[in-house]
């Protein structure tokens, strides 16, 4: 179903990049305006960053999905880090961490439609977004 | 250069580099960059001056038929300041409030403490203070019927002036849970300092005489020096001169002064002690701090009380340096 597909491992900033620009060519070949494109790939840069500043590897997945008759973009970002002990205090708006602004999960979600995550403490956490067009 | 200008050049560079290269790397930096805007409080609104000053410069520096095009591009690095700044300033936001949610519960539950606090005072006084009652009492009897025992009645007269003694602590702590709790209006009188100072020596006569110590006064008795007080600024002024007493060599002279400056009335004691050094001049006031304890008898808490006292009165106290060696306390506190 879906023709086009990126997997970018994160290791630096450098990756970081990468994967934003990746996003930007994906969404833009969906069809997203500019303002949705630069929506997605800020979200990819923030998930890309949790992933080094508390996993310091891990992977993002980028690609077109179609369901329920919608079509849009997923981006998944996995990693075996220490996992999240209070995924509820993580999600609160204004708790933070890695100690910056705009560098949590919430901003991420506000940026997408859909937000689902995944966290096991030791294992890893895998955060899975989308936008619809 | 400021904060903000120095934010405004940076993005402008990078504001150049991607027009000039159209490297995603630079977008990844302006995102961040946004971030310090949101830090440093600086509005979308000055963010947009800077960009479009940057874009306008850029422009001028291409032939004309390049404008639409770079103006076209330029578009791509605004939204991506725009996105970022607006999510980093949602959670500055969040932060705040979260913050502001934090303190108030701190300050609730501090309120709490202090009120738990009054009331354990006051119970624990009451609480203490009947039995008291009883021992005073039956040592009055055992006093009556010591059929003129010397020695009964020596011990029985112990055993009352050591119940005195702890009542009169019981009342000291409740003084300086009350000193703390700030006065209430009924509290305060119009008072003569001339005549506290009269009452204080008068009280400390005993003191001043085994000291050997020579109190100067060096203030007009034929005029008032009227302020508002309590029964705590008394107690302030007390302990300040039964410091200077304390701290001083037998057999000096303590000055003692008094001055009108206008507004407020000019308390000070100058001894001459070993002195405070600098650092220790402020740590005095506060509670069990003393400069040199060597035989020196004191819970090391007046200080703290009359710190409370005097500013609770609206006044100030300080310590100077003596010229001629040793240390002045200073107390001002506001004319009636």
């Amino acid at each position: 179903m879906s023709d086009a597909e990126e997997t970018i491992p994160i290791k630096d900033e450098y990756a970081i990049v990468a994967a934003r620009s990746a996003g930007k060519t994906i969404s833009s070949k969906c069809g997203f305006g500019l303002v949705d494109q630069t929506r997605i790939s800020t979200a990819i840069s923030e998930l890309a960053r949790n992933i080094l500043v508390y996993a310091v590897t891990g992977t993002v997945y980028i690609r077109e999905v179609a369901a329920d008759g919608k079509h849009g973009i997923e981006v998944v970002a996995e990693d075996h880090g220490p996992g999240i002990v209070n995924l509820d205090l993580a999600m609160t708006d204004g708790h933070t961490t890695g100690g910056g602004l705009g560098a949590g999960l919430p901003g991420t979600k506000r940026l997408m439609d859909e937000f689902d995550i995944i966290s096991a403490v030791g294992e890893g956490t895998t955060v899975t977004v989308r936008k619809w067009l | 250069m400021t904060h903000e200008s120095e934010l405004r050049e940076e993005y402008s560079k990078l504001l150049r580099g991607f027009l000039e290269s159209g490297d995603e790397r630079y977008l990844y930096d302006i995102e961040n960059i946004s971030k310090e805007f949101v830090r440093a409080n600086i509005g979308p609104d000055y963010i947009l001056e800077a960009h479009l000053n940057t874009l306008n410069k850029i422009v001028s520096e291409f032939p004309v038929d390049k404008a639409v095009y770079i103006y076209n591009k330029a578009s791509e690095p605004l939204f991506n300041l725009m996105v970022a700044y607006a999510t980093a300033y949602h959670d500055y936001i969040a932060m705040n409030e979260e913050r502001y949610l934090r303190e108030k519960q701190l300050a609730d539950e501090l309120n709490d403490a202090n009120r738990n606090q009054e009331m354990f005072i006051s119970i624990m006084s009451h609480d203490i203070r009947s039995p008291l009652t009883a021992v005073v009492g039956y040592s009055g009897l055992i006093q009556k019927w010591s059929n003129d025992d010397e020695k009964i009645k020596r011990f029985a007269e112990k055993i009352e002036m050591t119940a005195m003694e702890i009542d009169r602590m019981i009342e000291s702590i409740r003084t300086y849970s009350r000193v703390k709790k700030g006065n209430s209006k009924e509290d305060f009188d119009e008072i003569d300092l001339k005549v506290t100072l009269s009452e204080i020596f008068e009280f400390l006569d005993e003191k001043i005489q085994v000291h050997g110590t020579k109190i100067e006064r060096r203030y007009r008795t034929d005029r008032d020096y009227m302020a508002l007080g309590t029964e705590f600024l008394k107690n302030a002024y007390l302990n300040i001169l039964d410091n200077a007493i304390k701290y001083s060599p037998k057999n000096s002279i303590i000055s003692v002064t008094l001055d009108d400056t206008g507004s407020d009335l000019k308390f000070g004691v100058a001894d001459h002690g070993d002195g405070v050094p600098d650092e220790m001049k402020e740590a005095v006031f506060e509670r069990f701090t003393r400069n040199n304890k060597c035989g020196i008898k004191g819970s090391g808490i007046g200080l703290a009380i009359a710190r409370h006292a005097i500013e609770s009165h609206g006044g100030k106290v300080w310590i100077e340096d003596n010229p001629g060696g040793g240390c002045i306390f200073y107390v001002t506190v506001p004319k009636a």
